[in-house]
């Protein structure tokens, strides 16, 4: 693709922002007891690093990199073994870098994973969750460890490649929805742009396939210019793992049907 | 005010008076003879004279409602002055001098009599002023004997003339086939004893087991020989706590002749409600040696020992009432339940389709059939529940997960993992398929060859196969993730 085009396209995209309101669909089961508990665990967890790392007496940024640098995903130790290896997979997933980091995936998290555990059995949520996660870890592995060299050591955290993962489920699920979204405009700091998130005043009831491809179409730019970065300039600098959130996605889709709730096929759902 | 008004505060005066007094009916003639029956006449006594005080500030020349405001003073002196008042309009006036009369026997005999005493005015016979004539009597509608058209209840038979509707409280004239309040159809008094019979059996339903005992009373009046009449009359009494009164009764009946299922049953009842077990046994035992081919003596001896924790010795007589009696609706609920108890999920299923099928669907026990059935019954269709496909499709999900672990954890080099790393996977599809076996498929096609046929049975099963399953599950992911034996390289900065 050329790459003006393409970065004139990220540029459009990334300024417009869905905020996903509420949908139609009625919940069939009671409370979503493993998407809750997921949640719980990332806000545990995030609040327990803050103490323990961020807001350590003369805590800087190196040393917070240090401290939590192991538990993060690294493409290259896991391609070497290294480290914890498919561990951190894991621990990375619950991880963030900070509150807004944090208060994004799991607002999206909630949204979606909801709607999704209805359909899945929390038991088997939880799994598909896991599943996800190790997705988004296995094609982020792929793509980071293996183009560019300097990219393999750059760790990648947060829940972010598992959301995408129930998102795309939701999709696979729920496609005939409607999700009534509150678009926003916004710059794109990774652009040079100063940031900031402009709602309109109009919230639209958006078909959800809408609203969801297009924030998977919106990876998969990224990630596009991310290659083309690569093939330039030997390094790709993104701040957020597009990869991860594009392998989750992927694992979320077509993996779905295994962890649907029998109750689906037996028409009690 | 106007006199029609006058006339309408006058009546509804004279029917709370009416409906304050003890034993007078109120109205003109029986047919009319409808008030709501009283459980605080006092209540009605108060308002009779609120409404005959208003009416005789409004027309003090008004007789009749002098004549009624006496029969509702409480004070004597307050009686007096009414029935003086209605001689003075009226001179000869009979009610009121023989009222006036009967006072002043009473006023020098003793002190003033209770409050709900009839009055002596209502005592002299001139309760109802506005049908005072000569015919005040009728004969009784059971007994043919004269009586007061006043009477609620005949002195010489003891039957009641008017009857408390079971569906709104209210009393009705005997003679109405529907009660004049609700229209709830109560019955033909001409019926004589099934008339009282129904009425029992609908107080009964109602919980109103002191009505209900009295009006078994007026069958046993009627027809001593009524069929079940004692046995009605043994569950009212039980119900109203006089239960050994009610099993003497009982048993004095079995003396005279133990021919009667039905008596046995009720005095087994009765020691079943007081918690007599041993007693309840016996009679229900002699009950099945008379009656050996009765369903309902097999169920109700079924019902106690389950009841007595005993299944395995209830089991019998249940499914033996279910096969005396295929619609007894009741005893396949119970049969079902001691099936689930045992463990035989597909004779329980089976039992409680019929328990659904047979009772109505308001019945507690049909709901309660319907929701097990809900429990019992495979989640998914047999095609599916035993088919290969199904196993397969929910077993990949949990396996996936390890096996993607184990690629992470191997560099995504499947050549480096290590034979323990083998063992976990293969640990991994052993825990998957136990964890859905006991959840969603006990009867999936690997399990039906492991052990036969019926799969996992019980939910104990089930539930243990599960727990195990998912125990071996976790332990193949926590051997693949943790990083035994790799080292920490050193962090860029």
């Amino acid at each position: 693709m050329n790459p003006t085009l393409l970065i004139v396209l990220i540029v459009f995209s990334r300024m417009i922002f869905f905020l996903p309101l509420k949908d139609r669909r009625p919940a069939h089961r009671g409370f979503a007891w493993m998407t809750a508990s997921i949640l719980g665990v990332n806000v545990l967890v995030h609040i327990w690093v803050t103490f323990t790392v961020y807001l350590q007496p003369g805590a800087t940024a190196e040393r917070a990199w240090l401290a939590l640098y192991p538990y993060m995903e690294v493409p290259q130790w896991i391609l070497d073994g290294q480290g914890l290896g498919a561990l951190s997979s894991l621990t990375s997933a619950f991880l963030h870098a900070d509150l807004g980091h944090l208060l994004g995936n799991m607002f999206m998290l909630w949204f979606f994973g909801r709607k999704v555990e209805d359909s899945t059995g929390s038991v088997r949520f939880g799994l598909l969750y896991l599943f996800c996660g190790f997705m988004a870890s296995l094609v982020s592995v792929i793509f980071r460890g293996t183009l560019s060299p300097l990219n393999a050591t750059i760790p990648g955290l947060g829940a972010s490649g598992a959301i995408a993962g129930i998102m795309a489920a939701y999709l696979f699920l729920y496609s005939d929805q409607r999700i009534l979204t509150l678009v926003s405009l916004q710059s794109a700091p990774e652009l040079g742009l100063p940031g900031c998130i402009l709602p309109l005043p109009i919230p639209l009831w958006l078909p959800s396939w809408v609203f969801l491809l297009y924030n998977f179409i919106t990876d998969a730019l990224w990630a596009q210019l991310a290659l083309e970065l690569v093939k330039r300039e030997g390094v790709f600098p993104l701040g957020v793992n597009v990869f991860a959130h594009l392998g989750g996605a992927a694992g979320g889709f077509l993996f779905i049907y295994f962890f649907l709730h029998p109750d689906v096929f037996a028409g009690r759902r | 005010m106007q006199r029609s008004e006058v006339q309408a505060l006058l009546r509804e005066g004279i029917a709370a008076a009416k409906a304050g007094q003890k034993k007078t009916d109120p109205t003109e003639a029986r047919q009319k003879r409808i008030y709501r029956i009283d459980t605080d006449r006092i209540k009605h006594r108060e308002h009779a004279r609120d409404l005959l005080t208003q009416v005789v500030e409004l027309d003090e020349t008004n007789v009749i409602a002098w004549l009624w405001l006496s029969t509702v003073m409480d004070d004597l002196a307050e009686k007096r002055l009414c029935l003086e008042n209605v001689l003075v309009l009226d001179p000869d006036n009979k009610p009121a001098q023989s009222g006036l009369a009967q006072l002043a026997r009473q006023a020098a005999a003793a002190p003033a009599k209770p409050e709900l005493d009839p009055s002596p005015v209502a005592e002299a016979g001139l309760a109802d002023h506005t049908v005072q004539t000569s015919n005040n009597e009728t004969p009784c509608l059971f007994c043919q004997q004269p009586i007061s058209i006043m009477d609620t209840t005949c002195g010489h038979c003891q039957l009641p003339l008017v009857v408390e509707c079971p569906n709104c409280k209210t009393t009705t004239d005997i003679e109405h086939l529907h009660c004049s309040n609700c229209s709830w159809s109560i019955g033909d008094y001409r019926e004589r004893p099934t008339y009282f019979a129904g009425l029992a059996r609908a107080y009964q339903a109602d919980e109103n087991h002191r009505r209900a005992l009295e009006t078994w009373q007026f069958v046993e009046i009627l027809d001593p020989d009524y069929p079940d009449l004692y046995v009605h009359m043994g569950r009212a009494q039980a119900a109203l706590g006089y239960s050994q009164k009610a099993i003497d009764n009982l048993k004095r009946l079995l003396q005279e002749g133990p021919t009667n299922l039905a008596v046995y049953l009720a005095l087994g009842n009765i020691y079943q409600e007081t918690r007599r077990w041993r007693s309840a046994e016996a009679t229900y035992r002699e009950a099945l040696q008379m009656f050996p081919t009765t369903a309902q003596a097999h169920f109700a001896l079924g019902w106690l020992l389950m009841e007595i924790q005993r299944p395995q010795d209830a089991l019998p007589y249940i499914r033996k009432a279910t096969q005396l009696d295929p619609q007894h609706g009741m005893a396949w609920y119970r049969l079902a339940q001691l099936y689930e108890m045992s463990r035989q999920r597909g004779a329980a299923t089976q039992a409680y389709k019929k328990a659904a099928a047979l009772l109505s669907e308001e019945s507690l026990a049909a709901q309660k059939s319907h929701e097990r059935l809900g429990m019992l019954e495979p989640y998914l269709p047999k095609r599916l529940a035993t088919g290969w496909m199904e196993l397969t499709r929910q077993s990949l999900g949990p396996i996936l997960i390890c096996v993607l672990a184990a690629l992470l954890d191997a560099g995504l080099r499947p050549w480096w993992i290590s034979w323990i790393g083998w063992g976990a996977l293969l640990l991994s599809i052993v825990g998957a398929f136990l964890w859905i076996s006991g959840t969603t498929l006990p009867q999936n096609p690997v399990i039906k060859i492991l052990v036969g046929e019926q799969g996992l049975a019980s939910s104990e099963l089930q539930v243990g196969v599960a727990f195990f399953g998912g125990m071996c599950w976790l332990l193949a992911m926590l051997i693949i993730l943790l990083p035994i034996g790799q080292s920490i390289p050193e962090i860029p900065l």
